[in-house]
C-alpha cells in the first residue's frame, strides 16, 4: 500500500511539470510586445517597464522559466501586476469559497446521484429506470449557469424562500451561510449527480447479478447490508472515479456559477484577472487547480485500493 | 520490395481509397442508429438548427439589432413578438435565430481546432509509440487533468477575449480527446495489419495503414464529435455571458443570457429562452453522442 | 446420530418423524418476456433430520429452481411461486415476509453454490464474510463472532484459520473457497443445508476431498441435506434418498439402493446407462439419452419424458401421469400400472448388472 502511494505520488511529477511548462507559455502567448499589450493602450513608459520586469521578459526564456519554475515550487507564484499583492496571497483569500461550493456541489451529487442510481438498478428496464435515465440524460444538457438562474427565478425571487445572491463567510453566520449555499450548489451539482447516478447504476446492475450477490442473499443479510455494504463497495471504483472527473469541471463551473450568483470566489478573481490581464495571477490560478486536481485525483487512485483488495498486491 | 509485394500493395491502397465512404455506410452500426428513433429524431433537431442558421437573415421576422424602446420588455406573444422582446426592445426570437448561426459557427470551429490538433498527435503516437507515444500521452494528460472553463480562460487572458480566441482555447482543451481516439484506432489497425504484413508483404506501409484507419475511427470520433459539440456549446454560452466571448452587440445565446441576467426581475423569460436553447441543443448532440455510441456497440 | 438397522427403506422412516423440510405441490412460474412459464409443476417431497435426499436431474429439469425456491431466492421480477407449500419445521416458507424470510435463511437453512470462484465477495475478506453471518443470526459480539468465524474455518480443514480469517477470497484455491463457503453455510449450525451441485465446478482431486467434507460436517451436526446434482456418481456417494426431476416434475423417489438397482422410471433407467461409470448397460454399451430436455413453456401433453423413452405408448400421449406407489418407491410412470402391452421396467433390468461400481465401494448409507 505504501508502495502504491509512492508510485501515484511520482506520477504527479511529470503532470504538473506539464502543467508549469503550458501556465508559463501563457505569456509568450500574448499577442506583439507582452508588457506594451498588457499594459494597455494608456499604459505610461514607466508602467511598461514594471510589467516587462515583473515578468522578467528582458532574460532568455529558459532562465525566465526556470527561476519562475523555482519560486513556484517554494509556493512563490510572484506578484499581481496591478495590485502588487502576492498571487498565492490573492488565490489564498478566495479559494475557501470555491472550494466550499464545489465540496457542496459534490454533496449534492452524492445526496442526488446515489439514491437515483440505486433505485434505477433495482428497477432496470422498469419505468422507475427509464425515468432516472431520461432525467439524466436532461441534466447533463442543461447548462449550470441557465440552472442557476432558473432556480433564482423560481425559488428566490417567486418563492422568496432562499437568497438569490451573496455569500456570508460560516464564521459570521453558519445559518444564512447555508442558505446562500444551497442554490449555487444545486446548480453546480447537477451534472455530476447525473453523471453519478448513470456510473452507479451501470456498475450496480453488473454487480447485482453476481453470485456474490445471491450468497449474500442466502446468508438472510438485511436488505441494507446486502445493498449498501455488498454491492456498493464493489459497485464504487466507477462513479467514485466519475466525481473525482467532475471535480475538475466543478471546479471549472465555479467560475461562472459564482458569477451568476454574485459570489466573489475564485472565478471571481479569475475573470478579474482575464479583465485585466493580469498574466502571473492568472498562471497562479491555473497552477492551484491543477494541483487541487491532482489532489482529487490520487485520494480517488488510493480509494481503489481500499474498495478492491487486489490492487493493494500489484 | 518484390514487384508482387508493390503491386499487392498498389492493389490494397486503391480498394482502401474507393471503399472508404463505402465500408462506413455499411458497417452496421449505422444500421443499427438509424433504428433508434430518439436518436434520429435529436439528429433531425440538429439539421434543423444548421438549416435555420444558414438562412438566419431569411428567417428571422425582425432585424435582430433594431432598437424599439416602445417594446423594451414585451412579453411573449405580444404583437410583432413571438418571443418578446429584451431590455432595448430588440426581437428575442430573431436574435435567437441569429445567435443560432454564432453558436454553430463557433462550435464548428472549437471542433475543427479540436480535430487539427488532436488527430495528427494521435496518428503518430499511436503508429510510431515508444517514447513519442509517451510524450504525446503525458501532455494530453496533463491537459486533461484541468479544469477546461479555467484554461480556456486563462488562455483567453493571454489572447485577450473574443469569440474566436476564446473558440480556439476550447479546441485545444478538447484536443485530448481527439489524440485519444485516434490513439487507440490507428493501434488497433496497427495490431492487425502488421499481424497481416509479418506474414505476408512485410512492413506496412502507412499509406495503407491511413485508409484502414479512417473507416476504423470514424464511429468513434462521431461520437466524440457530438459530445465535444455539446461541451463546447456549453462553454461558449458560459464565454460569453461571462463577456469574454461574443462582444456586444453580436447575439449569442450565452450573451443573450447574460444581458437578460441583468433583467431577471423585470423579465425573466429573457433568460429561459435562450437557456432552452442551448439546452435542447446539447440534449440533441447528447442523444445523437449516444446513440451513436450504443449503435457501435463499445464503450461505456 | 441415533442407532438404527441398516435399510435402505427411508421413506417409511420419514412418515414417523416430523420431517425437516416438507415441500409439497409446488408451483414455479418464470416470466420469459413473452409468456408465463410453468417450470414447477407439483413439486413434493420431504425430508427427515438427519437424513440426505439427492435431487438429480440434467440442467433445466427444475432441480436448482426448487432449491432456489426453498431459499426464497428466485429472480425478483420474474419468478413467482403460484401454488404449494414448503414448509420448514414447521413453518409455511411461502407465507412468510421478505424480513422473517430474512432471519431464516443462514440460520436453520443454509447452502453452498456450483460457483465457488465468484460467490465470495472479493472485497471483504472471508472472516468479514462469515462473521458478518454469525452476528446477523446469532446477535453476538463482534470479538465472539471473530471466534466462532476461526473455529469454523479450522472445522472445514482451513490451516492457520486465525490468519487465514483475514485474507480475501482472491488469495484462495478454488477448493479452498468451498471449503470457505462451506464454513460460511455451516457457521450458525442450520438444521438443512442446501448443496447445489458443490463440486461440479472443482478439479476432479479436489471434488473428493470437498464431498468427504461435507458428508463429515453433516454427520458431524447431524443436519439434513438437499443434495442437488446431475451426477448419479455423487448422489452414490451422499445420499439415503433420491428425488428424480424431469422437466419441472418429480418423476421418480427412491432409496438410494433402490434407485441403483430396480429404477422405476424410464428416465432414470437413461440417467444410469448414460453414466459414465457403467462399463455395461442392459445391451452392453454406453447409451445416452436422445433428443433434448424440452425447455420450460414448451412441455409436452401426457408423459413429459414420452418423447425420449423407448418404452412410450400411445397412453403415455394423452393425459398427464400421476405419481404412484411402486413398493417403496414412487414413479410417474405407467408401465407399473395399466400397461399390458409392455413387461415392466423392472424386469428389463437384471439386478446383477445395474449396480454401478460407484455404489460397491460406498459404505452403507444410516439413514436417521
Amino acid at each position: 500500500m505504501t508502495r502504491l502511494v509512492g508510485k501515484r505520488l511520482l506520477a504527479v511529477v511529470p503532470v504538473m511539470l506539464i502543467v508549469s511548462l503550458l501556465s508559463f507559455a501563457l505569456v509568450a502567448l500574448v499577442p506583439g510586445d507582452a508588457a506594451a499589450t498588457l499594459g494597455g493602450p494608456s499604459a505610461t513608459v514607466e508602467q511598461i517597464a514594471a510589467i516587462r520586469a515583473n515578468l522578467g521578459l528582458d532574460e532568455p526564456i529558459v532562465t525566465r522559466y526556470l527561476g519562475w519554475l523555482g519560486h513556484a515550487v517554494t509556493g512563490d507564484l510572484g506578484r499581481s501586476l496591478f495590485s502588487d499583492q502576492p498571487v498565492l496571497g490573492a488565490i489564498g483569500e478566495r479559494l475557501p469559497v470555491t472550494l466550499t461550493l464545489a465540496v457542496g456541489a459534490l454533496v449534492v451529487a452524492v445526496v442526488l446521484g446515489l439514491p437515483a442510481g440505486l433505485f434505477a438498478a433495482l428497477n432496470r428496464g422498469r419505468w422507475q429506470d427509464r425515468t432516472i435515465s431520461a432525467g439524466a440524460a436532461g441534466s447533463l444538457s442543461v447548462p449550470n449557469y441557465f440552472v442557476g438562474m432558473v432556480l433564482i427565478i423560481v425559488v428566490s425571487v417567486s418563492f422568496g424562500w432562499l437568497p438569490a445572491t451573496g455569500y456570508t463567510a460560516f464564521a459570521a453566520d453558519p445559518a444564512e451561510w447555508f442558505r446562500h449555499l444551497v442554490l449555487p450548489c444545486i446548480a453546480l451539482g447537477l451534472v455530476p449527480a447525473a453523471v453519478l447516478a448513470r456510473q452507479l447504476r451501470g456498475a450496480l446492475v453488473g454487480v447485482l447479478a453476481q453470485d456474490y450477490m445471491r450468497t449474500a442473499e442466502a446468508k438472510g443479510l438485511r436488505g441494507d447490508q446486502v445493498l449498501l455494504k455488498h454491492a456498493l463497495k464493489n459497485a464504487a471504483i466507477a462513479p467514485i472515479t466519475a466525481v473525482g472527473t467532475q471535480f475538475a469541471l466543478v471546479l471549472g463551473g465555479s467560475v461562472v456559477v459564482e458569477q451568476v450568483f454574485g459570489i466573489s470566489g475564485l472565478g471571481a478573481l479569475v475573470i478579474t484577472a482575464v479583465q485585466q490581464r493580469d498574466i502571473p495571477l492568472i498562471q497562479g490560478i491555473v497552477i492551484v487547480a491543477a494541483v487541487l486536481v491532482q489532489v482529487v485525483n490520487i485520494a480517488v487512485d488510493l480509494s481503489y485500493g481500499w474498495l478492491n483488495p487486489r490492487v493493494r498486491v500489484a | 520490395m518484390t514487384v508482387d509485394q508493390a503491386d499487392r500493395i498498389e492493389r490494397e491502397i486503391a480498394e482502401s481509397r474507393v471503399g472508404v465512404w463505402r465500408r462506413f455506410r455499411e458497417q452496421p452500426f449505422t444500421g443499427r442508429f438509424l433504428r433508434n428513433r430518439t436518436a434520429v429524431c435529436a439528429l433531425g433537431y440538429l439539421v434543423l438548427l444548421v438549416l435555420v442558421a444558414v438562412f438566419a437573415p431569411w428567417i428571422a421576422p425582425h432585424d435582430p439589432d433594431a432598437q424599439n424602446l416602445g417594446d423594451a420588455f414585451a412579453d411573449p406573444f405580444s404583437a410583432g413578438h413571438l418571443l418578446g422582446a429584451d431590455n432595448l426592445g430588440r426581437d428575442v426570437l430573431s436574435r435567437l435565430i441569429v445567435a443560432d448561426r454564432v453558436a454553430l459557427s463557433a462550435t464548428a470551429l472549437a471542433l475543427g481546432v479540436a480535430l487539427l490538433v488532436g488527430v495528427p498527435p494521435g496518428l503518430v503516437a499511436g503508429y510510431f509509440g515508444g517514447w513519442v507515444d509517451r510524450v504525446v500521452m503525458r501532455i494530453s494528460d496533463a491537459v486533461q487533468s484541468l479544469p477546461p472553463l479555467i484554461i480556456a480562460i486563462a488562455l483567453i487572458g493571454a489572447l485577450g477575449p473574443g469569440l474566436r480566441n476564446s473558440m480556439l482555447a476550447l479546441g485545444f482543451i478538447f484536443a485530448p480527446n481527439f489524440i485519444r481516439i485516434v490513439r487507440a484506432a490507428v493501434l488497433e489497425v496497427r495490431e492487425e495489419t502488421f499481424v497481416e504484413a509479418s506474414r505476408s508483404i512485410g512492413t506496412p506501409t502507412l499509406r495503407i495503414m491511413v485508409f484502414r484507419i479512417i473507416p476504423n475511427t470514424l464511429p468513434p470520433i462521431l461520437v466524440q464529435i457530438s459530445l465535444v459539440a455539446g461541451f463546447s456549446l456549453i462553454a461558449e454560452a458560459g464565454l460569453s455571458l461571462l463577456g469574454l466571448g461574443v462582444q456586444p452587440p453580436s447575439a449569442s445565446w450565452g450573451s443573450m443570457l447574460g444581458d437578460g441576467y441583468n433583467f431577471l426581475f423585470q423579465q425573466p423569460w429573457l433568460v429561459v429562452f435562450p437557456g432552452v436553447a442551448i439546452a435542447l441543443a446539447v440534449l440533441a448532440l447528447n442523444i445523437v453522442g449516444d446513440g451513436l455510441r450504443d449503435a457501435i456497440g463499445r464503450g461505456r | 446420530m441415533t442407532a438404527s438397522p441398516t435399510t435402505h427403506d427411508a421413506v417409511s422412516d420419514a412418515t414417523t418423524v416430523r420431517p425437516v423440510l416438507e415441500v409439497r405441490g409446488l408451483f414455479v412460474e418464470i416470466d420469459t418476456g413473452d409468456q408465463r412459464a410453468a417450470v414447477l409443476s407439483d413439486v413434493g417431497f420431504s425430508i427427515a433430520p438427519g437424513e440426505t435426499l439427492g435431487l438429480v436431474g440434467e440442467s433445466g429439469s427444475g432441480k436448482t429452481m426448487t432449491a432456489k425456491a426453498i431459499m426464497g431466492l428466485l429472480p425478483r421480477l420474474t419468478a413467482r411461486v403460484t401454488g404449494g407449500e414448503i414448509v420448514l419445521d414447521g413453518v409455511d416458507l411461502l407465507g412468510l415476509s421478505t424480513k422473517q424470510l430474512r432471519e431464516i435463511r443462514g440460520d436453520t437453512v443454509a447452502m453452498i453454490f456450483q460457483e465457488p470462484m465468484t460467490s465470495l465477495n472479493p472485497a471483504f475478506t472471508v472472516g468479514d464474510q462469515i462473521a458478518e453471518t454469525v452476528r446477523r443470526h446469532r446477535g453476538v459480539s463482534k470479538k465472539a463472532a471473530w471466534a466462532r468465524t476461526v473455529e469454523v474455518l479450522s472445522d472445514v480443514g482451513i490451516a492457520a484459520a486465525e490468519r487465514r480469517s483475514r485474507s480475501y477470497p482472491h488469495e484462495f484455491s478454488g477448493g479452498m473457497r468451498q471449503r470457505v463457503m462451506i464454513a460460511m453455510a455451516l457457521c450458525c449450525e442450520p438444521a438443512l443445508l442446501i448443496a447445489d451441485e458443490p463440486t461440479t465446478a472443482l478439479d476432479v482431486t479436489v471434488q473428493a476431498q470437498v464431498l468427504d467434507l461435507i458428508r463429515h460436517m453433516r454427520e458431524a451436526l447431524g443436519m439434513a441435506m438437499l443434495f442437488v446434482t446431475h451426477d448419479l456418481g455423487v448422489i452414490a456417494d451422499v445420499s439415503d434418498r433420491v428425488v428424480v426431476m424431469y422437466a419441472g416434475q418429480v418423476v421418480e423417489q427412491s432409496g438410494v439402493l433402490d434407485l441403483f438397482r430396480r429404477p422405476a422410471h424410464p428416465y432414470t433407467e437413461a440417467l444410469l446407462n448414460s453414466m459414465p461409470g457403467v462399463e455395461a448397460g442392459p445391451r452392453g454399451t454406453l447409451l445416452s439419452i436422445p433428443g433434448q430436455p424440452p425447455a420450460a413453456g414448451d412441455f409436452p401433453v401426457g408423459c413429459r419424458f414420452h418423447q425420449r423413452c423407448g418404452y412410450a405408448a400411445e397412453e403415455c400421449t394423452t393425459a398427464g401421469i400421476p405419481l404412484t406407489v411402486v413398493g417403496a418407491q414412487e414413479t410417474r410412470c405407467l408401465l407399473h400400472t395399466d400397461l399390458p402391452s409392455r413387461p415392466p421396467l423392472v424386469d428389463l433390468v437384471p439386478e446383477d448388472e445395474i449396480v454401478p461400481e460407484v455404489l460397491l465401494d460406498a459404505e452403507p448409507r444410516e439413514p436417521r
